[in-house]
């Protein structure tokens, strides 16, 4: 730590020794809406998408790409399912509706 | 699966890792090399790393411990989701496509740096983004007056 990070470190440490315990609570809160929209909301509907189309969806993806000619299945499953990932919570809603897949088995969209 | 990078580097990367979240990153990183499914075991991975980040950070006494907390968490975030990607191979599911709807640009450069550069970047990017971030919606953010 070189002479400016050291005072800037010190001033910090300082100015933190002010913080109140609701200034603390405050900023917990504020860190950890922060981890929650920031990282994880980003991530949680797409590796669920993909966790659900790596198993209780997986014939249904299968059929629909043996269903497809001229196709390589691998090809025609790959396709599908990166249109499925772009889907917006409506499309998604109304795939889940023609799959016959229940709100009680893949919860809320 | 983990990255022979991770491995040695794991120590410098991590020089003083809060416990809970190292505890659980390690049985992660375990599971990983034997476990066929790795959507699977990421998504429960992910459920239990925001909940273990929520209790860390209730239980932290000062606004530097959470602001370590925080560094950690992004830190075991990018390299649990690396070897994700790089073992599913989807297109949808690229660093670069992950984070291209993301508010915060400066995660979306940064997830998208390789394992080698990522270490020294997330310093400065919880320094310079995150707190800033933080201190505004805590309402922290504004001049003490005299």
């Amino acid at each position: 730590m070189n002479t400016v990070e050291r005072v800037k470190y010190n001033v910090y440490k300082i100015l933190e020794a002010d913080t109140t315990e609701v200034d603390l609570i405050a900023y917990k809160k504020a860190a950890i809406t922060w981890t929650n929209q920031t990282l994880f909301d980003l991530l949680k509907t797409k590796i669920q998408l993909l966790n659900q189309l790596g198993s209780d969806t997986s014939d249904v993806v299968d059929n629909l790409s043996n269903q497809m000619e001229g196709s390589d299945n691998n090809d025609a499953k790959k396709m599908i399912i990166n249109k499925i990932m772009n889907m917006d919570k409506t499309e998604l809603q109304n795939l889940a509706n023609s799959l016959g897949l229940t709100e009680e088995k893949i919860g809320k969209l | 699966m983990t990255s022979e990078f991770l491995k040695k580097q794991y120590n410098n990367i991590f020089s003083d890792p809060n416990n809970t979240l190292h505890n659980s990153f390690n049985i992660f990183t375990k599971k990983l090399d034997t476990e066929k499914n790795v959507a699977s075991l990421y998504q429960r991975y992910l459920k239990s790393n925001q909940v273990n980040v929520k209790n860390e950070i209730n239980k932290a006494e000062s606004i530097d411990s959470v602001n370590n907390i925080l560094t950690d968490e992004v830190k075991y975030f990018y390299y649990s989701l690396l070897p994700i990607v790089n073992e599913l191979q989807n297109d949808e599911f690229t660093m670069e496509e992950i984070f291209s709807r993301s508010r915060d640009k400066t995660l979306k450069t940064l997830m998208s740096y390789p394992e080698d550069q990522f270490a020294n970047a997330v310093s400065e990017y919880v320094g310079q983004s995150v707190i800033p971030q933080i201190k505004k919606q805590a309402g922290l953010d504004k001049p003490v007056e005299s």
